[in-house]
């Protein structure tokens, strides 16, 4: 037996600390100037304060799925026993995205508090320089961390199904209405937010025309993702309603198929947004066939990386064996229908990035972001519906067809984007400060608003355990060993939020 | 400066504020504060109790349109795959595992075998996902088990406690084992 930690670490924490590794080294080409040991001591920064985070994710990732303990509950195994429990790593990459997405928008705030109160022109240009970075910051960690989140909730519900159960349909299924609110929010505020700062660069008129299509996508959107499947009613509506708790459309919207279907649009519709902003000055473009071999490589290997992504769960699909999933056998159909799906996806790849060599670089996104929607939204959105009467079990594969499809769409859209536009004549400078003050309100709520949906999610990780100080091994024998309600929970987050935000204040402001 | 930060405060405020009258409202809703209630006896009350409480059987099963739950079996008439409540279903399926085991079968063996050995019969288009419902984390003692049982018999069927507490057929087995594990 080794000394080492890295042959009992599963794949994913390999991958997550080899990232980790791979960022360490790659940083050392910084270090030609002193721009570069500035950029090299953050890079050691970031590292060192992640794995301070994931020393202290593994007290409370072992509370929720104690490793090293025998039947009897008594701990048998060592100190990296307990530190390599089934959920360390799951909740160490959700919480480093939920910081990278935090840090952006707190820096946001701070710059928006500075361009509320700024003076001169001077001034509000620069903290409107720093709210534009911020929120980049803020949404390039938000887009992937609905993944990150599901990914956590799978490997939950793989270690407890009733830890699993009782978090998306027991006790904190309101929690989860919440939850949706809060993120739903930031993404229609952030929206919001490039929406206005495309006033300030020349050139972005062109592509306002979207924004109300977006606008409603993102609306409709949400307000299904918050549609309960059974609706609070008073004894009087429940008769009117047939004495049925479920309303007769509303009941589907309520049903995860329909919730997977609308936080793909989102996150696709975010994206698009996003593209449409960065693009904003792109005047006259260099053809992507004059940039040299270049394109050809890096167009070839993302490729490849999005055709294995998609490709190998395609492929797993058609293999998939029903009785894996205690299903009769006639059921694999099911199965190779999406299958089928996402080899069509993978030929929208290949067919993407023939279109983008040949300098088609534009139908070449429109074709894999169309067909992307297409699968993980509708398709998918109308046939998790069938899946759930037929082949219930199955309906967890749908999503993550769903992700995969969706993870390769963003990776490979933004890899031709960067060639599209690569070099590019401007339109004209960016007009900094030119931003209304309710634009900077905007980023005031996204600061907010993922404070309070960090103490949120805090709260269901923690309360997941119910009565259990360490789940499955040590009981809460004492009455207070009960789940607070959702409205204690809002009192404990929100004052928690208002003297994290007041004494962040007072700290940048060396008030204390 | 001193003026955007009370603008800013005051706007945080009645952020904090909207967030605090959702969770009251959502709370208000779903049947206001609940704390650990002691559970007693062995009756269909106590099982209705620890059904949609403690044993956190409502998060996979609803009963009718109670409930919203559809990870596993309706055990009220839902639709044209349930048609008959539990109470009245388990006779039934009595009947069924008979002749898949060529053991006597009673409803209350059928139903002590669903709670003690679910793995046993899995209901066609649904996974075998049932936890132990007497080990931890649910830990249900074996009075609370037999309630839940009494619940179940109630939806539909007759009440019978004397046949939980002494089983005819099959479930006498089951009960051993439930009450060796849990005593355990």
């Amino acid at each position: 037996m080794g000394m080492g930690i890295g042959h009992r670490l599963h794949g994913d924490g390999r991958a997550f600390i080899t990232v980790m590794i791979l960022t360490l080294g790659g940083g050392l080409f910084l270090l030609k100037d002193r721009k570069g040991v500035h950029l090299y001591m953050g890079i050691l920064l970031n590292i060192f304060g992640t794995l301070i985070m994931m020393l202290a994710n593994s007290w409370v990732s072992f509370m929720m799925s104690p490793s090293g303990v025998d039947q009897k509950g008594a701990f048998i195994g060592t100190a990296i026993d307990a530190l390599l429990n089934p959920l360390w790593i799951p909740l160490a990459m959700h919480r480093m995205m939920g910081n990278i997405a935090f840090g952006g928008f707190i820096a946001g705030a701070y710059a928006a508090v500075k361009f509320i109160g700024a003076k001169t022109d001077e001034e509000r240009a620069h903290y409107d320089w720093m709210g534009y970075i911020s929120n980049f910051v803020g949404i390039a960690g938000l887009l992937p961390l609905p993944f990150a989140g599901y990914y956590f909730g799978r490997e939950v519900y793989s270690n407890s199904a009733v830890m699993g159960n009782n978090m998306m349909g027991g006790d904190f299924s309101w929690t989860f209405i919440m939850q949706a609110m809060l993120v739903g929010s930031l993404f229609l505020i952030s929206n919001y937010y490039l929406w206005s700062g495309m006033g300030r660069i020349p050139g972005a008129e062109r592509y306002r025309g979207y924004i109300k299509f977006l606008l409603a996508i993102i609306v409709i959107s949400f307000a299904i993702w918050l549609t309960p499947h059974n609706l609070p009613l008073t004894g009087e509506e429940v008769g009117q309603m047939g004495g049925s708790q479920y309303h007769p459309t509303l009941k589907y919207l309520g049903l995860m198929p329909a919730k997977n279907a609308v936080v793909n649009f989102i996150i696709l519709s975010t994206f698009f947004s996003f593209l449409l902003y960065k693009r904003g000055n792109k005047g006259k473009t260099i053809p992507v066939s004059q940039q040299g071999r270049t394109p050809k490589i890096v167009l070839s290997i993302i490729g490849l990386l999005c055709l294995w992504l998609v490709g190998q769960y395609a492929v797993y699909l058609y293999g998939l064996d029903p009785k894996e999933l205690d299903l009769p056998p006639d059921r694999a159909g099911y199965f190779r229908t999406v299958g089928t799906l996402l080899f069509i996806n993978c030929a929208a790849i290949i067919i993407a990035i023939a279109l983008t060599l040949k300098d088609k670089g534009i139908i070449a996104q429109y074709l894999y972001i169309g067909v992307t929607g297409f699968n993980v939204t509708l398709f998918l959105g109308v046939y998790g519906f069938v899946v759930m009467e037929k082949a219930s079990p199955f309906l967890r594969n749908i999503a993550v067809s769903q992700f995969t499809q969706l993870i390769s769409c963003l990776i490979l859209v933004t890899t031709i984007d960067s060639f599209l536009f690569k070099n590019a004549e401007s339109m004209g400078e960016m007009k900094w400060g030119k931003m209304s003050i309710r634009s900077q309100y905007a980023l005031l709520v996204l600061c907010i608003v993922i404070t309070l949906n960090m103490g949120l999610m805090g709260f269901i990780r923690s309360g997941l355990r119910t009565d259990w100080h360490i789940y499955g091994v040590l009981k809460d024998a004492s009455e207070w060993a009960y789940t607070p309600s959702n409205y204690t929970m809002t009192q404990m987050v929100g004052s928690a939020a208002i003297v994290f935000l007041v004494t962040g204040d007072l700290l940048l402001r060396g008030r204390i | 400066m001193g003026k955007a930060l009370l603008k800013v405060f005051v706007f945080m405020i009645v952020l904090v504020t909207i967030f605090l009258w959702v969770g009251h409202t959502i709370t208000a809703m779903t049947g206001g504060e609940r704390k650990s209630q002691a559970i007693v006896g062995i009756n269909p009350e106590a099982g209705e109790a620890i059904f949609w409480g403690k044993g956190r059987c409502s998060t996979c099963h609803s009963i009718g349109d109670k409930g919203s739950a559809v990870r596993c079996p309706n055990l009220g008439v839902f639709g044209e795959k349930f048609t008959l409540p539990i109470g009245l279903r388990a006779a039934e399926r009595a009947k069924e595992r008979e002749q898949q085991t060529g053991k006597p079968y009673t409803a209350v063996d059928y139903l002590l075998e669903c709670v003690g050995n679910p793995s046993a019969y899995v209901v066609e288009g649904y996974k075998n996902e049932m936890p132990t419902v007497y080990a931890p984390p649910i830990s249900l003692t074996l009075d609370e088990v037999k309630a839940v049982i009494s619940y179940l018999q109630s939806q539909g069927g007759e009440v019978n406690i004397e046949a939980i507490s002494n089983p005819p057929g099959e479930g006498k087995n089951l009960l051993n084992r439930i009450a060796a594990a849990v005593s355990a």
